[in-house]
């Protein structure tokens, strides 16, 4: 059927799962307030395995830069604009991202995770800085994003791993049949039946 | 429960986003309440969550803050209640063709919900515990994604019949609601 229909509906569904899990994180604790640093430290754990999935899901270039764009349109408008640059930068590197590794593929959903993770981290504590002001509890200096790189990095390279365990697990139930399987089918005779 | 036309559910959006994007928003959460309110686990989870938020702020010295944890709960709020109240036929009569990926849009969250509600029933049924379901709850997540993109396909060969734009006692009060929501935005300022 019509491809790019089916894009907008996976990144749209994707996205809001994604921002509605974030949002009560950032709104609810109110996270950007108290400092600018916590906020990303919350949003890659459950949010960012929902981004992860619905992009291996997609499996289409044009997806990913669509999930992008829907997510920074969600947070514009909910006033969280300093998480705006972010989304839509990484949107387009995940893109490229899937394009040279491929989607589906361990690499590429670990190198997807990891970009997304570390884009948006770095982005939005820049962004935080200047739009919130550095006079939180935490300031964000220099040294801190410096001594941040490495948390993101560990938890994009653990969702990204997470997410492609839960996609072979999708696949191995029987949930999702067209597109390339390749690395998948594998993990099916190492791993014995489902319980 | 009543539907809402879908006329009358957009010019209650519009009036609903532009008093809460004018004021602080408090009013505007407030009006919007009484359409979620059959839902009242969600309406107490928001209530935790604005105490909590406006608690921290306060610790915090940031109390400035506090529109934006009430505009977000109030586009929650305008989410369920366009998922929810709304009368989708009206809208696929508006929209034709193009109106479908809306509605399934739209449908996604309270058939997800649903299905995850049945989930936890069966789980603790079993005496297994809620954590244990974090993965059943993925496949759901994709499973419920994929079932309405099927239907979409499947509904794209029919005929959309014209004729249920029609405007009931209760699409008025909805737009008055929004009517007043700005009126009271604009009037209450604090």
């Amino acid at each position: 059927m019509n491809k790019s229909t089916r894009d907008v509906l996976f990144a749209s569904l994707f996205a809001v799962a994604a921002f509605a899990v974030d949002a009560a994180f950032s709104l609810g604790l109110s996270s950007y307030a108290v400092s600018a640093l916590l906020d990303p430290l919350f949003e890659f754990t459950i949010p960012l395995l929902l981004v992860d999935i619905g992009i291996m899901l997609m499996n289409s270039k044009v997806g990913a830069i669509e999930l992008g764009i829907i997510s920074a349109l969600l947070y514009a408008l909910s006033f969280l604009f300093f998480l705006v640059p972010g989304m839509v930068v990484s949107g387009i590197m995940m893109s490229v991202l899937g394009a040279l590794l491929g989607f589906r593929t361990r690499k590429g959903a670990v190198a997807n995770s990891t970009a997304f993770s570390l884009i948006n981290g770095e982005l939005s504590l820049l962004m935080g800085g200047i739009l919130l002001g550095s006079s939180g509890i935490l300031k964000v200096t220099n040294t801190i994003l410096i001594l941040l790189f490495p948390v993101f990095l560990i938890e994009g390279v653990a969702m990204g791993f997470l997410s492609f365990s839960l996609f072979s697990y999708l696949v191995r139930a029987g949930l999702i049949k067209e597109g390339n399987l390749k690395g998948h089918e594998q993990v099916r005779e190492t791993k014995g039946t489902l319980d | 429960m009543r539907l809402f036309n879908v006329l009358s559910g957009i010019i209650y959006g519009f009036l609903m986003v532009t008093s809460a994007l004018l004021s602080n928003g408090l009013v505007t959460y407030l009006l919007s309440i009484p359409l979620v309110v059959n839902r009242w686990k969600v309406v107490v989870l928001e209530a935790i969550l604005i105490t909590v938020s406006t608690v921290l702020l306060l610790i915090t010295g940031r109390i400035y803050f506090y529109p934006f944890t009430l505009r977000g709960m109030t586009f929650l709020n305008l989410f369920l209640i366009a998922s929810t109240r709304l009368d989708k036929s009206s809208l696929v009569d508006l929209a034709g063709e193009r109106g479908v990926p809306v509605v399934v849009g739209l449908t996604y969250y309270p058939y997800l919900t649903s299905t995850a509600r049945e989930l936890l029933f069966y789980a603790k049924a079993r005496r297994k515990s809620p954590l244990s379901i974090s993965l059943p709850l993925v496949v759901v997540l994709v499973r419920t994604a994929y079932d309405l993109w099927n239907s979409y396909v499947i509904k794209l060969s029919g005929e959309f019949k014209r004729g249920h734009l029609k405007l009931g006692v209760h699409d008025y009060l909805l737009v008055l609601t929004g009517v007043v929501g700005l009126f009271l935005s604009l009037v209450m300022r604090f």
